[in-house]
């Protein structure tokens, strides 16, 4: 049976103030799903609720995988039920090498330990079909890599934890175009039927190696649109103004653009600077 | 007092005996170091049985102590002050490794100046005068000039019958380098007292991890302390991961045109224990460098209290002295009081210190569960992946790998 997710009415809060509003979207195994939209609507806030990020409560609606309602579920048992998230901003984990934490990572989701050798193959392969350097194992978990790393490192992890579902929360910015060929065709590698992938995006030039099935576009917290790729090629050539037109929407943005604060960091000192006087 | 002192410390010479008495009446109008807000009545000081114990070397090694011994390579194993068991290959033929006793049976002279010596000098803090008036444990390490070690020598240093009060003194002669694993460790419940001398000499590297493995019911004091000469080298790793109420006072003496020191320390506290731990660098000398770095769990309703001291004497220019501690803390109960002390009286200086105490980064932990790691398999590899710097450092795999044992059952939510 082919997996599914199923996003129902999906509304979410972050700090009081409500970012989702009703999103609704199913998502098969074997399909490509892409969503676009500008900056401020609510994507990330929906890859990080469909995640399980603790910072971000579901205040009504559903996410269904394989009809199971996995909304009171913890991140660690969500990923454990095949759900990814590809970080928009993966952390940096000093101390903790890259394969320790891929090995625990795969053997917490099978229950099973996993042969060193077996593991070290497959872990090479998955390294050279992404073109990263061959000393990743050992080095620490994005800690000093650059933008691009960090986004293919999401991707190599998707590899190894093989998940049902991925979100990929624009894993193609801070790609070159040759990193973009790489990343794209990786994932591109995945397709098949007992696999969905939810692509959230800004431009449409990693969908030259993955053509999406679907192609939606997110405006004030909920799904506005929804079409297949000509729907990409309206929006490259003319952005969104026709859209909002069409729905009469003056402000796509879920909530207004905040003034821009720059807090003082520990470690820095006082100084009229960062204190913004 | 004398003739008390004459049937306890019955091998000692009379000399050494007049030592001892003057030292206790020393003691008596001393007082207790001050150590940050440490309540000294957890330590119960007073109260000593300190007992002189002569033991004969074994070929094998009782189960009781073969359990708590990682690596049996280039051992030397001193229980109750005895060498009671020694396996060291041919790199170490050159290095004079004698006990007290030992020095006394064979009445070898070189050794016991250096050990008389040291009953002579008087300090103004009590414990470490405690630590000479009752010593009943004392070791010698020499590397002779131009020797170079590549093996790690492990030390094991065991108190069971008697309380410790134990000292060892490390001289590495002119560019000699040493690597010297060292692991305290008690069979019974006592008190410890344990201090140790290093001397760097010009041109030698000497690497000194020292790993306290107390047990919960052993009180200790432990006072560690460097001096590095020109262009000397010491590299001290602490792993304090003691069970019980810990004093433990470093001090590093930066004596000689670019000394160099690192002090990179791991710090364990949990239950309702104190411990105390001071680093003291002091930059006696112009153009010389310490790091010091302090890594610290705390957990339950542990209590740890770190002072980091950099100090630079007048005079002492182009030094350099930075240091940065990071504490974890694991519970609402535990008490962290971590201080960065940078003294400086020089102008021409380079110098850095800071502080952080915070729970396991919620991000981190965020993304790792993200992957299917539970909270904790995500939080023991955060935090093993924050004391990594200082366990890389121990060079011998079998001792890093209980040593990680040790945190990770430490650890066990």
């Amino acid at each position: 049976m082919k997996p599914v997710l199923e996003i129902k009415n999906l509304h979410v809060e972050v700090d009081d103030k409500e970012i989702l509003k009703g999103v609704n979207l199913t998502i098969k195994g074997g399909e490509i799903h892409v969503i676009m939209g500008p900056n401020g609507t609510g994507k990330s806030t929906l890859s990080s609720a469909i995640m399980g990020n603790p910072k971000y409560h579901v205040i009504e609606g559903k996410i269904l995988l394989n009809d199971e309602n996995v909304i009171d579920m913890p991140v660690d048992e969500r990923a454990r039920k095949g759900l990814f998230l590809a970080m928009q901003y993966p952390s940096e984990v000093p101390g903790v090498t890259n394969s320790d934490f891929i090995r625990t990572a795969m053997q917490s989701k099978t229950g099973k330990s996993i042969p060193l050798y077996k593991f070290i193959m497959d872990f090479d392969k998955a390294i050279e079909k992404l073109q990263m350097r061959s000393d990743l194992p050992h080095r620490y978990l994005n800690d000093g890599f650059s933008g691009g790393e960090k986004k293919r490192n999401e991707i190599l992890q998707m590899l190894m934890l093989k998940p049902t579902f991925a979100i990929l929360d624009e894993i193609d910015s801070g790609l070159d175009v040759d990193a973009l060929k790489i990343v794209g065709e990786a994932i591109d590698s995945l397709r098949s039927e007992t696999f969905g992938c939810l692509l959230i995006t800004h431009y449409q030039r990693i969908l030259d190696y993955i053509k999406p099935d679907y192609v939606h576009v997110m405006m004030k917290g909920a799904i506005v649109k929804s079409g297949g790729m000509e729907l990409i090629e309206k929006i490259d050539q003319e952005g969104y103004d026709w859209i909002k037109e069409e729905l009469g929407i003056e402000n796509e943005r879920v909530v207004p653009e905040e003034a821009h604060k720059r807090p003082a960091m520990i470690g820095e000192c006082a100084t009229k600077k960062s204190l913004d006087l | 007092m004398r003739d008390q002192l004459m049937v306890h410390f019955k091998y000692d010479d009379h000399n050494i005996i007049d030592l001892r008495k003057k030292l206790i009446d020393e003691m008596k109008h001393q007082s207790l170091p001050k150590i940050g807000k440490i309540p000294f009545k957890y330590f119960n000081f007073d109260k000593l049985k300190v007992q002189y114990i002569k033991e004969d070397k074994v070929t094998e090694l009782h189960q009781k102590i073969l359990s708590k011994i990682d690596d049996l390579e280039n051992i030397v194993v001193l229980k109750d002050g005895n060498i009671i068991y020694s396996n060291l290959d041919e790199t170490f033929n050159k290095v004079k490794i004698m006990s007290y006793f030992e020095a006394l049976e064979n009445n070898d002279k070189e050794a016991l100046s250096i050990f008389t010596k040291r009953f002579e000098q008087i300090d103004k803090d009590k414990l470490k005068t405690m630590n000479k008036a009752y010593q009943n444990s004392a070791l010698l390490i020499k590397v002779p000039k131009n020797v170079v070690v590549k093996e790690a020598l492990k030390l094991h240093i065991i108190g069971e019958k008697s309380d410790l009060f134990h000292h060892t003194t490390i001289y590495c002669e002119t560019s000699s380098e040493l690597t010297i694993v060292e692991k305290i460790d008690n069979l019974q419940p006592i008190q410890v007292n344990y201090m140790s001398d290093v001397y760097v000499s010009e041109n030698a590297k000497v690497n000194y991890i020292g790993i306290d493995r107390l047990s919960e019911d052993a009180n200790a004091y432990i006072n560690r302390c460097g001096h590095v000469h020109d262009n000397g080298s010491l590299i001290y790793a602490l792993g304090q991961l003691n069970d019980g109420n810990t004093i433990s006072n470093n001090v590093i003496e930066l004596l000689g045109k670019n000394a160099y020191c690192e002090s990179r320390n791991v710090l364990f506290t949990d239950k309702d224990k104190v411990h105390a731990i001071t680093v003291h660098v002091k930059h006696l000398s112009p153009y010389s460098k310490g790091t010091i770095t302090n890594h610290g769990i705390v957990k339950d309703k542990g209590y740890l209290s770190v002072d980091g001291i950099g100090k630079i004497h007048q005079g002492m220019n182009h030094s350099n002295s930075s240091q940065q501690t990071n504490i974890v803390t694991l519970s609402p109960d535990a008490t962290v009081n971590a201080n960065p002390y940078l003294l400086i009286d020089e102008y021409d200086v380079f110098a850095g210190h800071g502080a952080g105490v915070g729970k396991v980064d919620e991000d981190q932990l965020y993304y790792l569960m993200s992957r299917g790691l539970k909270r904790t398999e995500a939080e023991k590899l955060i935090i093993l992946g924050f004391l990594s710097p200082i366990i890389e450092m121990i060079s011998s795999d079998r001792i890093k790998e209980s040593f990680i044992k040790t945190i990770e059952n430490k650890l066990s939510f």
